[in-house]
């Protein structure tokens, strides 16, 4: 064994050692042991094992055990002379190091040396190493060597020094972008090696990408690139690099991808790329490999005509092979590759897309979650008012058996779209209702609030709303968002559902023949079946939940509990006065007096203390149960119908969207305590305000009836309310929005021309190197701002989403919101630049630049 | 680009692992780990691709093992899975009919290949010979006095 372990132990037998070890213990024993004799012939400096030291090194970082303190040994070997020495030790230094370590500055001067090396693979391995861990820093240093090897008489050289550009660049844009461009218009252009020519589209296509002075450049050889795809088309085949009798397929993918970003809105370079685009053709599917070559290219024409300003003939015809390959397909990547494509060409000619509706919802039901994931963006993409019925339908099936993590996502989006598309309130709320019925569990608070708010604005649907969750709650219990919306409303609405109202007919309520809702028929029967539901019926019912909820989470059961205490008290003023009814009430409210839940004890004393007997108690209890007032009609905002918005459909920023519409329940939620854990001291939204409303709860139940508030008298009353759950959302919501209204932090104001823009920001929930920003754009001019659009650009590293302005016009004084989202790696801070353009009152085009970058650093 | 290149085997072990962007080490390991187990659990006639945080990750399985990488959202996903069949074919001709353990024993070789087939997480050629070419050449010169090492692997 211990010769195993000698100094001549080889990889290889290393390797076998590893594989031997019976166990995992065995395992990290060998390698513990074999990684002390390294470092002890590392400390020896002794250069003639070092190149197989290494090797088993690097064998060792792959199994994932510690190998960093290596680093210096591969540096070393990089200035060995050896060809050999240097192959490794810069496949070394490419997997142990990272542009993070100072250990970098040390093999710099190597790298310097083996760029200059008379022997090209030396050159090209140093090359490889830059493109892989090079700094911004090193990026400037090593900028003329990488410049120089592009003019290498060597193939192999400029190929690889034209992708070794492509990250220089991509590194340090602002000052390497210039002299790039020039190299890659005087070596690029006239290449004829293959894999050079491949690697310096390459490089042309991340130069256009980061700089709009290097586009403008490459636009004007836009007739050149055309020459060299249709040289490569139409020329004598190549063995070597055609496949199944494809040109060069890479080759092919990579001009087309750059064609594309030439021709997007550029109308002149658009017209010259028509006819060599039109070539495409539909190929069959027989090949029995995944991706033919020949569909390989296919794609990215139909992707490069939609993107480009092409003829509408063009379009149609790409869109159609797009859709026959995801008709006639069998094989799930091309239909994959198919779906994606549709989606990224829906903003261009919807209709075109919408032909191919049929097979998109065909593949909301595959087996296949990548393919259900982009069928399900698709679909969404595709909705309008004329399809929402049947659309939606497909959705609700798909949300019944999504998996978990999708359906959030999912019901977010559906209560976008039926928000927006909804042909009568009636459909919405019942398309509502179904969401929550199936996956109550899965529904965040704002689309909760959502529901109430709607119910609340439709009194005409109020009796039937209350009675249809009150069915489906008998039916189920099992689903949070259900039952919290059922009970919320039968204590609202609990007169109507025993007693009927006066408007509230069968007839007039079940004649939505059109209705998608299943539930409506059986409300119907139900409601036949069952001439009247009793006051002890509802009671019933309520007690169960009360005492077993049957929602998993528990927080969600507390939240249960506390609701069904509010709606007691208030269906003791809204039933009869029938001393069974009201004795039960009491007796219910009564068990949770001793819960050890702090909020559902406190709930439960202090309505209990309004049940003492004297009818001064009553009429306080008929006051603070009166109906809530139904909030101002602010239509709930849709969220954006753009497919880009709704493949992106990002939660949070979802949420802070329908902020301002669906604060007024989502503020209930707060209030009732939603937030876990419960208790009205952990509800900071309520602050001082619930403070002041228990202090003043407290000495009712003393009984000082001077204290009983009209419900109009202004903070007392709002507050009061606010326990309650009866609160007022159009008053009560500033109180709940502190500083600002989206929550989190607010970045310095920026002046912008005629408008101040003032970044309110939070952390995404989800994902901390997320920021969800809300600008607040405001004009502080004395005229109307038109035409207005914005566009954000991220800090390289960064990426940015933003939703679509909700207006163009801004008068004056007005203030809009825009969302962005900004994903930003953990350590840097979100820097963005804002290009915002608009018309001032004199109809002068103004066009500002502003940069926003006082944001945190994300961690 | 591509962000990094994996291969792993069906037991999730790492046979190679390159990466084109600078990350931290932890990282690595915690993304590969989460990357192998998204692939390992698709089944077989299920589409190469794999919607993965603001990506797609690309993969492709040979036998017992998954060589795996990542295209942005607005690339092509074709590209990236013939880019991986190319390296299997080179990988393959190289070795002679390649299997797993010609890659553990040899996996520096591995990365050599690979070097030639990518370079800063693009393709970097299109013709097999030549990557075939500038592989044996380079092994060549590993064989001359003056370049070998000084002792054997």
């Amino acid at each position: 064994m211990d010769r195993l372990f000698s100094s001549s132990t080889r990889l290889k037998d290393l390797v076998r050692s590893v594989r031997s070890s019976k166990t995992a213990a065995e395992e990290r024993a060998v390698i513990a042991k074999e990684s002390a004799l390294i470092r002890t012939q590392f400390k020896e400096d002794n250069a003639d094992y070092r190149h197989r030291n290494v090797a088993k090194l690097l064998y060792i970082h792959m199994l994932g055990y510690p190998a960093q303190w290596g680093q210096i040994e591969c540096v070393k070997l990089l200035a060995s002379p050896r060809f050999a020495d240097k192959r490794l030790g810069y496949l070394g230094i490419t997997l142990l190091l990272d542009e993070s370590q100072e250990v970098l500055t040390l093999a710099i001067n190597s790298m310097k040396n083996d760029l200059n090396s008379s022997n090209v693979y030396i050159n090209g391995l140093a090359l490889a190493a830059v493109a892989s861990i090079t700094s911004t820093e090193m990026a400037h240093d090593l900028a003329t060597d990488v410049e120089r090897l592009m003019g290498s008489s060597s193939g192999y050289i400029r190929k690889k020094a034209n992708l070794c550009a492509v990250r220089l660049v991509s590194r340090a844009p602002s000052t390497l972008a210039e002299g790039f461009t020039a190299k890659a218009i005087r070596y690029v252009l006239n290449e004829k090696h293959h894999g050079a020519l491949l690697a310096g589209i390459t490089l042309i296509h991340e130069l256009c990408m980061i700089s709009p002075e290097s586009l403008a450049v490459f636009r004007s050889h836009t007739a050149h690139i055309i020459r060299i795809l249709n040289a490569l088309i139409t020329g004598p085949p190549s063995h070597e690099h055609d496949m199944d009798g494809v040109a060069d397929p890479f080759l092919q993918i990579r001009i087309l991808r750059l064609l594309r970003l030439l021709g997007a809105g550029h109308p002149q370079s658009s017209d010259l790329m028509g006819d060599i685009l039109a070539q495409v053709r539909a190929c069959r599917h027989t090949a029995p490999r995944p991706s033919p070559p020949p569909c390989m290219v296919i794609d990215p024409t139909v992707r490069t005509i939609m993107a480009i300003e092409a003829e509408p003939s063009l379009r149609v015809m790409a869109i159609n092979i797009i859709g026959r390959f995801l008709a006639n397909s069998k094989d799930n990547s091309t239909r994959y590759i198919s779906l994606n494509t549709l989606l990224q060409t829906i903003q261009r000619d919807p209709a075109a897309v919408q032909r191919h509706r049929k097979t998109v919802v065909e593949c909301l039901h595959d087996s296949d979650v990548s393919i259900r994931r982009r069928a399900l963006d698709l679909t969404f993409a595709l909705m309008n008012s004329s399809n929402v019925r049947p659309l939606v339908r497909e959705l609700l099936l798909f949300l019944e058996r999504a998996e978990p993590a999708l359906k959030p996502h999912v019901i977010t989006e559906l209560a976008a779209v039926s928000a927006r598309y909804a042909p009568n309130r009636r459909w919405h709320l019942d398309t509502l209702i179904r969401v929550i019925r199936l996956a109550g569990n899965y529904v965040r608070d704002d689309i909760l609030g959502e529901i109430i708010t709607l119910i609340q604005q439709s009194p005409d649907l109020q009796p039937y709303a209350v009675l249809k969750l009150y069915t489906a709650l008998r039916e189920n219990a099992s689903q949070a968002a259900l039952v919290l919306t059922a009970v919320w409303s039968i204590g609202e609405y609990g007169a109507v559902l025993v007693h009927g109202s006066p408007s509230f007919t069968s007839a007039a309520l079940f004649d939505d023949e059109q209705s998608l809702d299943d539930g409506a028929p059986a409300a119907t029967e139900e409601a036949r079946r069952q001439q009247a539901i009793s006051e002890q019926e509802v009671l019933d019912l309520l007690e169960e939940i009360l005492r077993f909820p049957a929602v998993p989470a528990l927080p969600a059961r507390q939240t249960i509990r506390a609701y069904v205490l509010n709606t007691l008290l208030k269906l003791s003023a809204r039933f009869s006065d029938d001393q069974a009814v009201q004795t039960r009430i009491a007796s219910m409210l009564d068990t949770f007096r001793c819960s050890p839940n702090a909020e559902l004890q406190q709930r439960a004393c202090e309505y209990s203390a309004l049940f003492t007997g004297d009818a001064s108690m009553k009429a306080l209890r008929r006051e603070l149960a009166e109906p809530m007032p139904t909030p101002e009609v602010q239509s709930a905002q849709p969220r954006s119908p753009d497919a880009s918005g709704i493949v992106d459909a990002a939660p949070a920023v979802g949420g802070a969207a329908a902020g301002g519409a669906t604060s007024a329940g989502g503020l209930l939620v707060d209030l009732l305590g939603l937030d876990e854990p419960i208790g009205v001291s952990s509800t900071p939204a309520t602050g001082s305000s619930g403070v002041a409303a228990l202090d003043l709860l407290s000495e009712l139940s003393l009984g000082t009836s001077t204290a009983a508030a009209p419900a109009t008298g202004a903070p007392a009353a709002t507050s009061l309310d606010a326990l309650l759950g009866l609160s007022t959302p159009a008053t009560a919501a500033p109180a709940a929005q502190p500083s600002s209204p989206g929550g989190g932090a607010i970045a310095p104001t920026v002046q912008a021309g005629d408008m101040t823009i003032e970044p309110h920001y939070m952390v995404d929930a989800t994902d901390n190197r997320i920021l969800n920003i809300r600008l607040m754009l405001r004009n502080t001019s004395a005229g109307g701002l038109s035409d207005l659009k914005v566009l954000a650009a991220p800090y390289r590293s960064q990426k940015v989403q933003m939703r679509p302005l909700s207006s163009t016009q801004l008068a004056p004084g007005e203030v809009s919101p825009l969302l962005l989202r900004v994903f930003c790696p953990i350590g840097e801070s979100p820097r963005l630049r804002l290009r915002i353009q608009y018309n001032d009152a004199s109809m002068t085009a103004r066009d500002v630049i502003s940069d926003l970058d006082k944001f945190p650093v994300m961690h | 680009m591509m962000q990094f290149f994996l291969l792993i085997n069906r037991q999730g072990k790492v046979r190679l692992a390159k990466w084109f962007v600078p990350t931290p080490t932890s990282e690595k390991n915690k993304i590969a780990r989460e990357v192998a187990q998204l692939v390992l659990s698709r089944r077989n006639k299920m589409c190469n691709f794999i919607d993965w945080k603001d990506r797609k990750i690309v993969y492709r399985r040979y036998a017992s093992l998954y060589f795996i990488t990542t295209v942005d959202n607005d690339d092509n996903e074709l590209y990236a899975l013939e880019a991986i069949h190319q390296y299997v074919e080179v990988l393959d001709r190289y070795f002679g009919n390649v299997c797993e353990l010609d890659l553990i024993f040899n996996f520096h070789k591995a990365y050599f290949v690979l070097d030639e087939v990518l370079l800063g997480g693009e393709l970097q050629e299109s013709s097999k010979k030549a990557i075939l070419k500038s592989v044996a050449q380079q092994d060549n010169l590993m064989e001359s006095p003056e370049h070998a090492p000084i002792s054997e692997i």
